[in-house]
């Protein structure tokens, strides 16, 4: 791993981890939602500073900074659907699977559908893109990801026509789920429903 | 300029301009036969009027800088026509467009594929000829030429991707390619890069490690059918393993060329068997239909940089190329003037591209 592709790992951990932790708050009626949300902000401060320590601020400070605002809101977002889940579904385990399911739809299905993907029409294709926290994460990080080495040939993607999204279309559309699913909760556990 | 005066111009040209040059290279000789040179020119006329009508008012094409710069540069070589009609044809909006994309580090690219674009970028600006891009064609070649990797990047000779050129920016793998070395190997010889420049040597060392020729190449794979693949110890060869095949052996030996290796090299005569087992304008031999527009594309720029105009194939039979390329080019145009590839693969079901990769090849098939 290089620095480079540190924000993709952490984009790719949070997909899983995200949603789990906002089932697991939801059970405890987000009484911890506070410190765990400023635990988070600050391992990814620490994180983006120590990317562009090493990276240098004139080479990839402004890619950093929006890299990790990208993984940030992804993260907040994730978060919010599994607490969302974990406030209407009685079982946690429902809520858990339910809503990892859909992060990792969103996260790795692009990359799950292999050969078929080269059959998608383009805007398809770029909508999962948006979709996908690890390419959305990549690609404010500046990172080319499917013609990286393995993706380039394993993947028919690279060989097609699409289109990276811009670095605001990822935030706003996460920053969109992350309200839905915050109102989702809100009106969740108003209603009792835990 | 009116459209009419432009339409009327390029109707000469397809009407006289074979008469002329017929004479100078008869189909005897490994030349185009008067009749094809004259459906040839027919041919890049109505290639030239399809891709005119695609392009939008600020000077791309396809809205995509890679296809934009292909197509400008196809259009600006369009043969028997004034490069004045040329520029005011939407030549000069291409080269502002491309302009506009320069880099303070001498790259011209947008967003992704950096080396790719630049290439390309450089390629049109040197066929616009307009003295005011001398400065950022220079750029632009010199930062092609530091982006070949070599120990600048920590990359040491023995490394097998030294002398190799990726796609470029923020890749953390490192990766070379022989296409995208071709491309950049192009830009930099039509850029006027000096022939004693340390970048062509670096080039001939990946070059080599690509070749399946066992006595040049150190690699443990190689083995000696002279040909290329994709990059050393990989190949796209439907047969996988590590075979050779057709775009990427044209590749082999148009880089060769550009890179100043003499034609009586013995890794360039391993080549020639390979192009001598394998002759084909019908596909791309090893992929089939896959790319096989970029295929006749370094197919025809290399043969013609190699200047050889007929070739003996493994069973004695005798090709001209020029009149065998030129008849399939000229039978797979659609009646609307575009070529379209059937597999989509490196987006050639472009029309723009594959039209701008097919013009390019009837070009350096009228060459001598």
């Amino acid at each position: 791993m290089t620095t480079a592709t540190l924000p993709i790992l952490e984009a790719a951990v949070l997909v899983v981890v995200a949603p789990l932790c906002g089932v697991a708050l939801a059970g405890r009626r987000l009484r911890c939602a506070a410190p765990a949300a400023a635990l988070f902000a600050a391992v990814l401060t620490l994180s983006a500073l120590w990317t562009i320590v090493a990276l240098g601020w004139s080479a990839a400070g402004g890619r950093t900074l929006v890299s990790y605002a990208t993984i940030g809101t992804v993260g907040f977002a994730l978060a919010a659907v599994g607490a969302w889940f974990g406030s209407v579904w009685r079982d946690p385990l429902d809520a858990a699977a339910c809503s990892v399911g859909i992060a990792m739809l969103a996260g790795f299905g692009i990359f799950a559908v292999g050969p078929l993907a080269a059959n998608l029409p383009t805007p398809v294709v770029n909508a999962a893109l948006i979709a996908s926290p690890i390419v959305s994460a990549a690609s404010a990080a500046g990172v080319d990801i499917f013609r990286t080495d393995l993706l380039y040939r394993i993947s028919p993607l690279a060989h097609g026509r699409f289109d990276y999204p811009a670095w605001f279309t990822p935030l706003a559309a996460y920053g969109t789920v992350l309200l839905i699913s915050l109102a989702g909760t809100a009106r969740a556990l108003r209603k009792g429903w835990l | 300029m009116t459209r009419s005066v432009f339409v009327a111009a390029s109707l000469c040209v397809v009407l006289f301009a074979p008469l002329t040059a017929g004479q100078r290279a008869g189909s005897g000789a490994g030349g185009l036969s008067p009749t094809t040179r004259q459906e040839l020119m027919k041919s890049l006329s109505s290639g030239a009027a399809y891709l005119r009508a695609q392009q939008s008012a600020e000077g791309t094409f396809d809205a995509n800088p890679g296809v934009s710069a292909v197509a400008a540069t196809a259009l600006l070589r369009q043969p028997g026509v004034p490069k004045e009609m040329l520029m005011d044809a939407g030549g000069k909006r291409s080269l502002d467009a491309i302009v506009k994309l320069a880099k303070p580090d001498g790259g011209i690219y947008d967003k992704v594929i950096p080396h790719y674009i630049t290439a390309v970028s450089v390629m049109a600006l040197v066929a616009g000829g307009r003295p005011q891009d001398k400065p950022l064609i220079e750029k632009g070649r010199a930062y092609l030429a530091e982006h070949i990797w070599d120990e600048g990047e920590g990359v040491k000779p023995t490394d097998k991707w030294y002398g190799g050129i990726g796609y470029g920016g923020s890749d953390p793998n490192r990766r070379a390619d022989i296409i995208s070395l071709e491309y950049a190997l192009r830009a930099m010889k039509e850029a006027e890069l000096p022939a004693n420049d340390a970048a062509w040597e670096k080039a001939i060392k990946f070059l080599q490690r690509t070749q399946n020729n066992s006595e040049t190449n150190d690699q443990g794979w190689a083995s000696n059918d002279g040909g290329f693949v994709y990059y050393p110890g990989f190949t796209y060869h439907s047969d996988g393993g590590t075979k050779s095949y057709g775009s990427a052996t044209y590749a082999g030996v148009i880089s060769y060329a550009w890179a100043n290796v003499k034609k009586e090299d013995a890794r360039v005569q391993a080549v020639r068997k390979w192009v001598r087992d394998n002759y084909t304008v019908d596909e791309n031999p090893g992929m089939g239909q896959k790319t096989v527009y970029y295929y006749y594309l370094v197919f025809a720029k290399a043969l013609q940089a190699v200047g050889q105009p007929v070739i003996v194939d493994a069973k004695g039979r005798s090709h001209n190329w020029r009149e065998d390329l030129a008849k399939k080019l000229i039978s797979l145009q659609h009646p609307e003037g575009y070529w379209v590839n059937t597999d989509k693969a490196e987006l050639q079901d472009n029309k723009v591209l594959v039209t701008a990769f097919t013009m390019q090849a009837m070009e350096a098939t009228l060459q001598p």
